[in-house]
């Protein structure tokens, strides 16, 4: 091979058959990102070929980093734009690089491996051929929905043309990475091959030239004006029952764009470029990218470790720690899950089952995840064990005796958790002869969906221990979050409010449907009082006291009458609700929207007041973290960027007076704590 | 000649599930589940594991070497071998003695050995005609072709074979397990009455182990929807003479004697030991069940095979200077009850220890109450790679219970051979 010019971040060798290889290796980068600056060497790159493009039998694009082929562009760059129409010009720029690809007379092959995403998908899709490895690392997805734009290097357009509008918008609209195998059932990719075939599969193709995919007839059918007005109502409709335009514009904004424009003619490219201009300067977009650099920031703890554990021992099968134990089976993890009741741990060893079908798909990865769950009702794993986790009922004397056995059986250098959510650290540890080794791991219901786990930094608990427990929530692909060790600590503190403004309103009359179409109305994915319902009504009279403080009584009281009918929530079928069939019966209602908003406003309130309270006395030590906590652990609205980011766009001194009421205090003792001055 | 002594540390079983239609576990699955509590108590690294020897009649098809994708499953060392060994109903104990073998030779000090057999599992087959019809079918180049071949199919072609059926069958001799079973009552003049009476005994015995909660080798096992199996099912605790006396017989139809409910039951099981050498079990600190001493294999006419026992336990005796009466506890697996009860005769037998097994003089009585205590394979079951080491794991169990010392393990095995072990501790 020969070496040809030299650029920063690609590197080009041209081979015995005249195949040109275009390697990209980001410089000081640990992924591959479409920057500014790779952009522009790819056009003077791209610029050299054109002279004579005839040199080359083929061009391959293939990435000299292993986990990925390009992650996308660069998020930094995207959040540093502050003059739109600079972005819009950057954009058709990019556009009109990569339709240059395109129209080169030799075929040109992407040859992905690993994570191909955003700006690196639409790169491939400008390709003549895709071809991918099947490995499990190769995902193929366009997320740019997830941060409030959509694609606009031509991604949006080549997308519907490939795949046909139907499996086009649902790839664009959903944001999800799709796998290799899935990737070629679709037509996205022209084939896969283990990754040791992958280079001889891009010659083969330059060599052989296949037919290059264009597209089926029912794009040309479905891309006539008229039929674009029906069909982009109907997907509006689908999409309206997820997300609303106004909270989420930017997959409206690709819907109306081919209703507009269609995918076949060129001015589909200045469309896409254009919206993504106005997309970009959208208050949803600038809060989605906080979320995303809120994800990184939660990524970023525990890295200074490189612990890792290989083997979970877990005390308590119940609706938690069966979960995390399938959770952590699934994700590579031996685990061994002690619980007295067998039923129990059948029930556990169903769900892992159940959870490695969905996530791994393939028979032989389901069975050795289910084989890595080790039912152990004798407790023989703790001898084992790198890290064990307690998740069992909320009595303190049981958990003493726990951890009594676990210290004696566990090895020197395991580091022992608890997944309490009510009880203190500290005082669990009291019978330890080793308290630093003891840390909270706390996971929240229901395991798989949620991303967020708060990793509890007990009084007692040493550094290591703490960076350890973040490492492991890191390596089972959750969020970890630090907090301190306070009541409910961050985020059950916050969703404390949000219930006990649920049941004051339930006390002054108002109907569950309303109350909880406010809490919707606000963007939380449930109503309070369907969440209550699947946390389980005995769980929450448990924990009411010291959730909801001194607003407990009127909740107990309603709570203590449902539990003691056995109507328990969903897992009885009756709670707040009724369920059918595990599913809930909702009563249509028409409410008053003025109730509603007053409704949505208190629960709204009822949150805020306690994140600021978490605030003041350090439970976190940052706005951002507490945005974090309640997006990722309490499903607080992403379009808003979390409860803090969301009182920031309300008038201040207005907030000062309607908290001043709710704590029934003065404006000027609102405005003296610490978190308020930490808000603005 | 002084051996290393091989001892096992510990051991333990699944509940062994009675056949009702297909069951929800492959062998695999069964012998995962019964060897990694074994390994986890015993705090097994699994790079200490040398080999690991499985028993097992008829894997499935998607489990050659079964050995080896069971250590692979339990996450041992991806460097430890693993082989598979079959003797019929005696592949269990087979690997038992194997990895005794290979202990005692130094290859190995630690070794895991069991047996599995998920014979609900077993296949339906194609009859031979119906399988060349699918062939020349897919020979045909053309649509004529194709038409001309597919008109060939006839109805009896799907008459399927069930492969479990030919597995109980002894081709050589051609007689069904059973039928072997129906000649020992005949030549040992067995009834009956005498057939059905020892197995209500053995539904009683296992029943009172049950209860009593004697049974602390099985180790109880889940399926994928989440069911916890934590007891041999196939036992009937309501077993009654009047019961068994109106079940037919199903081997030699209506004349015999030999019925379902006298023979053992087909079943998914499977029973693994951590067996090691004394220097290893030195090193790890670990406890020990009891000793293997020494093992006897024998053969005899096949269309007898239920005397195995019979003929693999008297060399056993004579080598080791024992007499019967030196034995505290007896297994002799129940693939039949007339099996066992003629085995039980022929020791007892003046005649059958001159003529056939060349002693000068019976060896004596195994007494009742010393054989097979917690009930056998006629209420347990019978998973036929399995139950080889089933036997030597409950041995070694009772030995502790009752505070004994020696004990011999034996069965029959289709095709007309025996197996004995002697274990003390």
């Amino acid at each position: 091979m020969e070496a040809k010019a030299k650029y920063k971040n690609w590197s080009l060798q041209e081979d015995e058959n005249k195949i040109l290889w275009l390697e990209l290796n980001c410089a000081n980068e640990e992924v591959n990102v479409l920057s500014f600056a790779v952009l522009q060497e790819l056009e003077a790159i791209i610029a050299d070929i054109q002279v004579d493009p005839s040199r080359y039998s083929g061009i391959v694009i293939i990435s000299g980093k292993e986990p990925d082929f390009i992650a996308g562009a660069d998020v930094k760059e995207i959040a540093a734009v502050s003059d739109m129409n600079e972005a819009v010009t950057h954009i058709r720029k990019t556009q009109i690089l990569f339709s240059q690809i395109e129209a080169l007379p030799i075929p040109v092959v992407a040859a992905i491996n690993g994570f191909c995403l955003g700006g690196g998908t639409e790169l491939a899709l400008a390709c003549h051929y895709r071809l991918a490895s099947d490995e499990r690392h190769t995902q193929i997805g366009l997320p740019e929905v997830k941060i409030g734009i959509h694609p606009g290097f031509g991604g949006s357009v080549r997308s519907l043309r490939l795949l046909g509008v139907f499996q086009g918008m649902s790839f664009i609209l959903e944001g999800r990475n799709i796998d290799a195998l899935h990737a070629k059932k679709l037509g996205l990719v022209d084939d896969v091959m283990p990754l040791r075939e992958l280079r001889r599969a891009a010659i083969y193709y330059i060599q052989h030239k296949p037919k290059v995919k264009k597209g089926s007839w029912i794009n040309r059918v479905t891309d006539i004006s008229f039929v674009r007005n029906l069909l982009g109502v109907l997907f509006k409709k689908k999409l309206a029952a997820k997300i609303k335009s106004e909270q989420y514009p930017a997959p409206y904004a690709v819907i109306d764009n081919w209703i507009n424009v269609g995918s076949l003619e060129e001015k589909a490219f200045a469309t896409e470029a254009e919206s993504v201009g106005k997309l970009l300067s959208t208050p949803t977009c600038k809060n989605l990218l906080r979320v995303f650099f809120l994800q990184g920031k939660l990524k970023a703890s525990g890295k200074e470790t490189d612990f890792k554990v290989r083997h979970i021992h877990i005390i308590g099968s119940g609706v938690m720690g069966g979960d995390i134990a399938a959770w952590c089976a699934v994700h590579g993890l031996r685990v061994t899950l002690q619980d007295p009741s067998l039923k129990a741990l059948g029930s556990a060893v169903s769900r892992t089952y159940e959870l490695a079908k969905k996530r791994l798909k393939q028979k032989h990865l389901i069975q050795a995840a289910v084989d890595r769950l080790c039912p152990d009702p004798n407790g023989d794993g703790i001898a084992y064990a790198d890290l064990i986790l307690e998740a069992a009922v909320e009595k303190l004397d049981l958990k003493h005796e726990i951890f009594k056995q676990i210290e004696a059986h566990a090895r020197a250098d395991a580091i022992f958790a608890t997944n309490t959510s009510s009880l203190r650290l500290a005082d669990i540890a009291t019978v330890l002869a080793q308290p630093q080794r003891l840390v909270g791991i706390h996971f929240f219901n229901p395991v798989s969906y949620m991303p967020l786990v708060e990793v509890v930094k007990g009084k007692q608990s040493d550094k290591t221990t703490i960076a350890y427990a973040a490492a492991f929530v890191r390596q089972i692909k959750k969020l970890p979050l630090p907090v301190e060790d306070a009541p409910g600590f961050l985020v059950n503190q916050i969703l404390g409010g949000y219930f006990a403004e649920a049941f004051k309103a339930l006390a002054t009359g108002e109907s569950v449907g309303v109350i909880d179409a406010a809490g919707r109305r606000l963007g939380m994915p449930m109503g309070p009082l369907e969440l209550a319902d699947q946390v389980g009504l005995d769980v929450c009279l448990d924990v009411s006291e010291h959730l909801m403080g001194n607003d407990a009584t009127a909740a107990q009281t309603l709570l203590r009458e449902k539990v003691d009918k056995g109507e328990l929530g969903r897992k009885t079928q009756k709670g707040f609700y009724r369920y059918s069939r595990g599913k809930l019966v909702r009563e249509k209602i028409t409410p008053d929207p003025e109730k509603l908003a007053k409704w949505e406003r208190q629960l709204f309130l009822g949150m805020l007041n306690r994140a600021l309270l978490c605030l003041d006395e350090s439970v976190v030590n940052s706005v951002d973290l507490v945005d974090a906590g309640v997006i990722f652990g309490a499903g607080f609205p992403p379009f808003q960027g979390g409860i803090l980011q969301y009182a920031r766009t309300m008038d201040k001194q207005n907030l000062a007076k309607e908290l001043a009421e709710y704590r029934n205090t003065s404006v000027q003792a609102v405005e003296a704590t610490s978190a308020w001055k930490l808000l603005w | 000649m002084s051996k290393t002594k091989v001892l096992v540390v510990d051991g333990a079983r699944t509940p062994f599930l009675r056949a009702k239609g297909r069951g929800p576990f492959l062998a695999s699955d069964l012998a995962v589940a019964a060897a990694r509590n074994v390994l986890l108590r015993q705090k097994v690294q699994p790079t200490q594991i040398d080999e690991v020897i499985t028993g097992c009649v008829m894997p499935s098809a998607y489990e050659a070497n079964i050995s080896r994708v069971v250590g692979l499953r339990l996450g041992l060392d991806e460097s430890t071998p693993a082989w598979t060994v079959q003797r019929n109903c005696a592949s269990g104990m087979q690997a038992v003695v194997s990895a005794m073998e290979s202990i005692q030779l130094g290859r190995s000090q630690v070794v895991l050995a069991g047996g599995c057999e998920a014979m609900s599992q077993s296949p339906l087959l194609f009859s031979p005609a119906m399988v060349d019809w699918l062939l020349k079918l897919q020979q045909q180049k053309n649509l004529l072709g194709k038409l001309k071949t597919g008109l060939e199919l006839r109805p009896s072609f799907f008459k399927p074979i069930f492969a479990l059926l030919l597995g109980l069958k002894d081709h050589q001799v051609n007689l069904g397990m059973g039928q072997t079973a129906e000649i020992l009552a005949h030549d040992f003049n067995i009834s009956r009455q005498m057939m059905d009476e020892y197995s209500v005994q053995s539904h009683q015995r296992l029943a009172a182990a049950q209860s009593e909660h004697r049974l602390s080798e099985i180790i109880p096992i889940y399926d994928n929807k989440g069911h916890c199996y934590d007891y041999d099912d196939g036992v009937r605790v309501d077993s009654s003479l009047e019961k068994l006396a109106k079940l037919p017989p199903v081997f030699d139809v209506r004349y015999g004697q030999v019925t379902p409910g006298n023979s053992s039951q087909i079943t998914d099981g499977a029973a693994y030991l951590l067996l090691a050498s004394e220097e290893a079990v030195k090193r790890y600190q670990w406890p020990v069940l009891g000793e293997i001493v020494d093992y006897n294999w024998a053969a005899l006419d096949p269309s007898r095979m239920g005397l195995g026992p019979a003929h693999a336990i008297a060399p056993l005796l004579t080598r080791n200077h024992l007499t019967l009466n030196d034995i505290d506890y007896w297994e002799i697996n129940e693939a039949f009850a007339v099996q066992v009860l003629a085995c039980v005769e022929a020791l007892a037998s003046n005649d059958y220890c001159q003529n056939k097994l060349g002693l000068a003089t019976a060896l004596g009585t195994v007494p009742m109450d010393r054989l097979n205590v917690d009930g056998g394979a006629i209420a347990c079951g019978h998973p036929v790679g399995a139950s080889g080491a089933r036997i030597i794991l409950h041995l070694l169990h009772v030995l502790r219970e009752h505070k004994a010392k020696q004990g011999i393990a034996s069965l029959c095995i289709g095709g007309g051979q025996g197996g004995a072990v002697l274990l003390t501790r």
